[in-house]
């Protein structure tokens, strides 16, 4: 469907422990009630230059990963700060 | 998606695109009213026809679009029907560009060309046909990729969430080599004429070698494949789907010498391609779909015999490769190049009179 305004969840998901899942949900909850329940046009305008802004941000910034919440589970991470064998 | 014009300094043209996101990381053609109107010259519908939506950003596919895409690729105005006909294959429902677009996995749409018009616009598949050198095989791969980008919005780390990507992300296009392959070419055995040029996609990782010098006979060759495609870290071992084999012309002569066709090196496959139950369990996807071989061990990597895609590419030496797919989630798609009515196309020439 042209124009169908997309909320993405950071992908990827299957090795995310239940509370990075959470979080990630919870960043975009906000997007998805307003993209359901706003004015259409209003929504049309916002998404239509939504991926090229998001573009234009994530190479300004060194082309680094431009979501809010996107990160290793914070278990692994925790485990992975004794280094390694 | 429309298209617009925008003024902009020759020595900053590369700069302004890169900034917008508009490019594969390399620089690009102008792509001016003129270069864009000759590459349409190649194509007899509108050039505002909307021939679909590409996911994941659900951009609208129009010619003008893909010609501008490809002009900025560096495609001559001829290999367009070629372009055109690979996003029409990529756009059918059973080869799931959304999915292949946004996963995680490395997977980048490959073309196979058949027919007639591979030889007519030069698209390699001889020597070297995966890497460098060629126009036609680096431009419209790369047309397919600006495409994917600019129109798909397959950007990396936004839509496109592939984990390390890969080469073939920038370019992935090559011919069958009929002339010297003993088989029936790859066109033909998926029910389309002898004499029709195709193009075929499939979602595969980057080539893994497949290096056998040392067999005079079959069963070295498939021992040899049987080995290095028995691959727990490929998707192939979980998901299943329709991985390719494309033999080197010398292997494929010394299998069909041997009296092997391609239905039997699949049953092989299908038979002698797997993973001991007990090591598959440990890691990959284990558990996360559903195992379609409960009960057996070893574990096939491919549902069923007739998901092997098998093609000769390339020139002498002993040499062949394969090409582990994204999964079952996304299936072959060939599609013939055609005129807009459905006609097939003898040559690229036709269309523009």
């Amino acid at each position: 469907m042209p124009g169908l305004p997309l909320i993405p969840i950071p992908h990827p998901l299957a090795g995310n422990g239940p509370a990075l899942v959470a979080d990630k949900a919870a960043a975009i909850a906000g997007e998805v009630v307003a993209a359901l329940c706003g004015d259409a046009a209003t929504i049309a305008a916002t998404h239509a230059a939504r991926f090229t802004h998001l573009t234009e941000r994530r190479l300004s910034g060194g082309a680094v990963c431009i979501d809010a919440v996107c990160a290793i589970d914070p278990a692994v991470a925790q485990r992975a700060g004794g280094g390694g064998r | 998606m429309s298209t617009a014009t925008i003024k902009v300094d020759a020595d900053a043209l590369d700069d302004a695109f890169e900034a917008r996101g508009w490019s594969d990381g390399l620089p690009v053609v102008a792509p001016t009213r003129a270069r864009v109107d000759a590459m349409l010259r190649y194509c007899d519908r509108p050039a505002d026809a909307e021939l679909g939506v590409m996911p994941p950003r659900q951009g609208v596919v129009t010619p003008e679009i893909l010609a501008v895409n490809a002009v900025m690729a560096g495609c001559r105005p001829e290999y367009f029907p070629v372009v055109l006909a690979a996003v029409e294959a990529m756009l059918e429902p059973a080869f799931n560009l959304f999915a292949v677009q946004a996963t995680t996995h490395p997977c980048a749409p490959c073309l196979i060309v058949n027919g007639p018009i591979a030889a007519e616009l030069g698209i390699n598949g001889r020597y070297g046909a995966f890497g460098p050198g060629v126009r036609a095989n680096a431009t419209i791969g790369r047309a397919i990729r600006l495409i994917l980008l600019n129109v798909g919005g397959a950007a990396p780390g936004i839509l496109d969430r592939s984990t390390q990507g890969q080469p073939a992300k920038y370019a992935y296009c090559v011919a069958e080599n009929e002339a010297e392959s003993p088989w029936e070419p790859l066109h033909v055995e998926r029910g389309f004429a002898p004499g029709s040029s195709t193009v075929t996609l499939t979602a595969a990782e980057g080539p893994h070698n497949l290096n056998d010098h040392v067999s005079t006979g079959a069963a070295g060759i498939l021992a040899t494949l049987a080995g290095a495609m028995t691959d727990m870290g490929c998707n192939n071992a979980y998901l299943y789907g329709q991985p390719t084999i494309a033999f080197g012309p010398e292997h494929a002569a010394i299998l069909a010498a041997d009296g092997w066709g391609k239905d039997a090196i699949r049953e092989y496959v299908f038979e002698q391609v797997r993973l001991p139950r007990a090591l598959w369990a440990q890691g990959g996807m284990a558990g996360m779909f559903e195992d379609l071989f409960p009960a057996a061990d070893p574990v096939p990597i491919i549902k069923t015999p007739a998901d092997l895609v098998i093609v000769v590419v390339g020139g002498f030496g002993r040499h062949s490769c394969w090409l582990p797919t994204f999964g079952d989630t996304t299936r072959v798609v060939t599609r013939a190049i055609t005129r807009a009515d459905g006609t097939p196309l003898a040559r690229v020439a036709d269309l523009a009179g």
